[in-house]
């Protein structure tokens, strides 16, 4: 463990120096800052007398929500693809590889190098967030809940990244195969009930007979959907769609569990993902020393 | 205490390295020489655990290092023959980065870090940053940096490339202390005059295969032995000739004109017995001359071997 933390307060301590990092949470909080004061003027833009409108809070509170998800989504793949194929760009990652660390430690130390550079990112955005607070509506609770999810999507998003930077050498190809990979997972998860949907609506189809409750699981791997509905709720964004979707699943275990469900499938197949990505990554593998143990 | 044992390597059907087989003992300092080309690096990353050999193994104190590669290269350093520079890191930053990876930390971190850029004179410029320093200097901290955690095998990829003299010398010192002190070294060059005053054995590499191995005196010795000796005369040729036949050192004898050509087997003081028996026996001699054997007569070998 100590080993990881070597590895990872090197990697924060060239971040904080360097000037694209700061310039990047600057921009980033000046961004938050202009989109959260429009809608802050378009929403309670009213005179002293009116009643304060406590669902246009809410309604804040899921566009930074809104804003945070595309934040993991752009921000994580473009860290944790970086990670390591810039190390080998650099080639400094044969250094590091020479030193007899253990693979596993390099990849967990860059995805908790990568998880914590977004940490800050979203702290620093708290007190811009926390504008939503001097109008009520929003618990803390809810912002707790937001930070956890977060840090699973990103773990999730994240080891995707770590897997593309292990097999590109190039940053570049490393980078872009991790917004691809991220793309089609979304598409492709959200397509697949999409068109069970219209499977179902154009043969005229009676849910109750089918048994839908796979398409939950589906659900719960698209990056995009599953932070929102994980915070905001069912309502928002795919509006009624959503909550037909959401009909087609009648198991009510599922529904009740949705958030653990979730939650434990993404991080076991992060971890499945690391694991292939730590084997990938160590230049003499584990089936090779067998091979030639028993010899 | 390293014995690699039969490895061969090719890069989709090129063949970089072909059944190398090289013992190394405690203390000892492997010189492996090779032209461009010759697989010294190839050898030497799969040496350090970094490259997959397609067949043989490598033992380390008798244990195969593939049973337990991360424990192994606990054990080794390994400086490569390029700098890998990180942005925005200070030199003494870089060494307690990599202290922190061997699992060195704190005041014992520091206290070793300083110790060894002192040894090359690098303490006054620990607070630069280390993209700004010059190649020797680069150099000079990657091989400190190699042994931070004083490692019993040290595998050196060109490490004197880009030094100054002075820088080299300090260097082979540091060196052959580590090697009086247990360490053993595998140091790769092409520049032959570089490893002949430091190495106790060398390999040499031609296109992929091992064309000599072997401890520093023995191979010295056989280059001597393949060496003529030219002996110029004046007078007393016959004489010259019948001591020559009687020596039993002496394999052949040419003759031109008063130059006899010998082929000679024997050792220094053999040399000196067989010139004091021709001046006794009264041969006028004008010279007596044996080209000192040296490495780069090695690769001369090799050369018309092939
Ligand atoms: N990754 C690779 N893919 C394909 N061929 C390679 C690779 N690495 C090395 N080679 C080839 O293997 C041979 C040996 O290369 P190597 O780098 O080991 O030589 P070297 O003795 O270190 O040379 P130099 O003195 O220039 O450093 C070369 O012909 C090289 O072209
Ligand atoms: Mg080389």
């Amino acid at each position: 463990m100590l080993r990881i933390n070597s590895i990872f307060l090197k990697q924060m301590r060239l971040r904080s120096r360097s000037f694209k990092f700061v310039f990047g949470i600057m921009i980033y909080n000046l961004i938050l800052l202009i989109i959260s004061m429009f809608i802050f003027e378009m929403k309670f833009n009213i005179n002293i007398n009116d009643n304060i409108d406590y669902a246009a809070s809410q309604d804040i509170y899921n566009i930074m929500i809104v804003l945070e998800t595309l934040m993991v989504l752009i921000m994580v793949p473009f860290f944790t693809a970086a990670s390591i194929a810039s190390e080998r760009e650099k080639q400094t990652l044969d250094l590091i590889l020479s030193t007899g660390i253990n693979s596993y430690t390099i990849v967990l130390g860059k995805l908790l190098e990568s998880l914590s550079l977004l940490i800050l990112y979203v702290l620093s955005s708290l007190p811009v967030i926390s504008i939503i607070f001097t109008i009520g509506g929003i618990s803390i609770l809810n912002i707790i809940q937001f930070i956890f999810e977060i840090i699973v999507s990103s773990i999730f998003i994240g080891s995707m990244g770590i897997l593309s930077s292990c097999i590109f050498k190039k940053v570049i190809s490393a980078t872009i195969c991790s917004y691809v990979t991220i793309v089609v997972v979304s598409i492709f998860t959200v397509g697949i009930v999409l068109i069970t949907y219209m499977y179902i609506r154009f043969f005229g189809l009676n849910i109750q007979d089918l048994n839908l409750n796979w398409i939950a699981f589906v659900i719960m791997l698209n990056p995009v959907i599953d932070i929102i509905h994980a915070v905001s709720g069912d309502s928002f964004f795919i509006g009624s769609l959503n909550t037909q979707i959401i009909n087609m699943i009648d198991s009510a275990d599922i529904m009740k569990y949705w958030e653990l469900i979730s939650i434990s499938m993404r991080i076991i197949i992060s971890i499945i993902i690391l694991c292939i990505s730590a084997h990938l990554l160590s230049p003499v593998k584990n089936k090779d020393r067998l091979r030639r143990s028993r010899k | 205490m390293l014995r690699i044992d039969n490895i061969s390597k090719s890069y989709s059907g090129f063949s970089a390295l072909k059944d190398i087989n090289i013992e190394i003992e405690e203390g000892s300092i492997f010189g492996l020489m090779g032209e461009n080309g010759a697989g010294k690096t190839t050898l030497m990353k799969i040496t350090s655990g970094l490259l997959m050999p397609d067949k043989g193994n490598i033992y380390f104190y008798d244990e195969n290092i593939y049973a337990n590669i991360n424990s192994y290269q606990k054990n080794i350093g390994y400086m490569p023959d390029f700098f890998g520079v990180y942005d925005n890191i200070k030199v003494i930053e870089y060494m307690l980065f990599f202290a922190g990876i061997y699992g060195i930390y704190d005041k014992k971190a520091d206290k070793r870090c300083i110790e060894l850029l002192e040894l090359f004179g690098m303490k006054d410029i620990m607070q630069e940053y280390v993209d700004t320093l010059s190649k020797g200097m680069k150099q000079k901290l990657c091989l400190l940096r190699s042994v931070i955690h004083s490692p019993k095998l040290l595998i050196l990829d060109e490490p004197c490339s880009g030094m100054d003299t002075s820088s080299r010398i300090m260097v082979k010192q540091f060196l052959s202390e580590l090697a009086m002190d247990g360490t053993s070294v595998i140091i790769s060059s092409h520049i032959i005059t570089d490893l002949s005053d430091l190495c106790t054995s060398i390999g040499v590499l031609d296109q992929n295969q091992m064309v000599i191995n072997g401890s520093m005196d023995e191979i010295m010795k056989s280059i001597n032995e393949k060496d003529p000796i030219y002996i110029n005369i004046c007078e007393e040729k016959q004489r010259a000739i019948k001591i020559l036949k009687e020596n039993r050192f002496v394999n052949s004898i040419s003759i031109d004109d008063m130059l006899l050509m010998i082929n000679f087997n024997g050792t220094k003081n053999d040399e000196a017995d067989l010139l004091t028996s021709l001046i006794k026996s009264g041969v006028k001699i004008q010279s007596f001359d044996r080209k000192k054997g040296n490495l780069e007569k090695v690769f001369l070998h090799i050369k018309d071997n092939a």
